[in-house]
């Protein structure tokens, strides 16, 4: 559990849901930035964050676009307990949608919290 | 390892996910069923332990099987069924279930059932609330009645001697059963469309 993400209330409620559709993803390249993660063990870094916990199996057609789009490859590397894992790596095309989305995300969240502070808008 | 795949908890959980993403392109749905079969089978090989609770436990965090299906059919891009008023659906299935008893009016009759079942396969096609299969299989449901009413007729005239308005009727009647169940598939569907969007 992070600390600060701890409990907020409706983590799982429609808005929550509808907030992470849009970064959802960026934060899935986020977590490939340093380097290469099984599926597993992504989704577990990523359910950390009570925000983005979301079902573990709902982000694997995210996944399988950003693996279409070119934004993340995988590979096979074997274990020395279980099956082989299946590793994710983040591709050039990858690194520079996270950029670009690191770039853009202090304005837009600035934005936001424009809106929302009372007295801010009048 | 696959004795985990081989659990009826896991079996069940992934035919769950696979009867219900039957909307998806067949590559994408394999792809899922791929990637969650390894999923499951590499974070029970993570675990320490390997019994009915830590098999829960993994299937548990993955989700409901309706879950995943909704999220792998909303990356679908133009797969998307867009609820109707019900208004506007009650019209179609109306058509549906009143275009085989119209044709008993007189004189009219035949012509009146011809323009409902047209009109009412216009508005099926052209509705975004359905998927092509539901559109497929109702389609077919609501043109039986074309084979249905002379085989019933042939039918009851052979064992009630003879083809009397009553015979006709009867076999009229009998043959509204597929299209009525026809109206009540699609009627559902477009009610767990719109419940889902509330």
């Amino acid at each position: 559990m992070v600390d600060g993400y701890a409990s907020i209330p409706g983590a799982d409620g429609r808005v929550a849901s509808q907030l992470r559709k849009g970064v959802l993803e960026y934060c899935v390249l986020a977590l490939l930035r340093d380097g290469p993660r099984y599926g597993v063990e992504l989704l577990a870094e990523l359910a950390r964050v009570e925000v983005m916990a979301t079902s573990q199996g709902t982000i694997y057609p995210l996944l399988s676009r950003l693996r279409r789009t070119g934004l993340a490859d995988t590979h096979l590397r074997e274990s020395e307990s279980g099956p082989p894992r299946r590793y994710y790596t983040l591709t050039d095309a990858g690194r520079s949608a996270l950029e670009e989305f690191t770039a853009n995300w202090p304005s837009f969240r600035a934005a936001v919290d424009h809106f929302l502070t009372p007295g801010e808008t009048t | 390892m696959n004795d985990t795949l081989a659990h009826p908890l896991v079996r069940a959980y992934l035919t769950s996910v696979e009867e219900r993403t039957t909307a998806l392109p067949d590559v994408r749905r394999q792809e899922l069923l791929a990637d969650l079969r390894e999923h499951i089978e590499v974070a029970l090989a993570d675990s320490d332990t390997f019994d009915e609770n830590s098999v829960r436990r993994v299937l548990d965090q993955l989700g409901t099987p309706g879950e995943i299906a909704a999220a792998a059919l909303a990356e679908e891009p133009g797969n998307h069924p867009v609820p109707e008023s019900s208004r506007h659906t009650s019209v179609t299935l109306c058509l549906i279930v009143m275009a085989l008893p119209a044709a008993l009016i007189p004189v009219i009759g035949p012509f009146l059932a011809l323009a409902a079942t047209v009109a009412a396969l216009v508005r099926l096609w052209k509705s975004p609330q359905w998927v092509r299969r539901e559109k497929r299989q109702a389609t077919l449901l609501v043109l039986s009645p074309v084979v249905t009413v002379p085989a019933l007729a042939v039918v009851l005239s052979v064992a009630l001697g003879g083809l009397t308005p009553i015979t006709l009727m009867t076999a009229l009647l009998a043959a509204m059963c597929l299209p009525v169940a026809a109206a009540i598939r699609l009627g559902r569907s477009a009610a767990r469309l719109r419940q889902q969007l509330r």
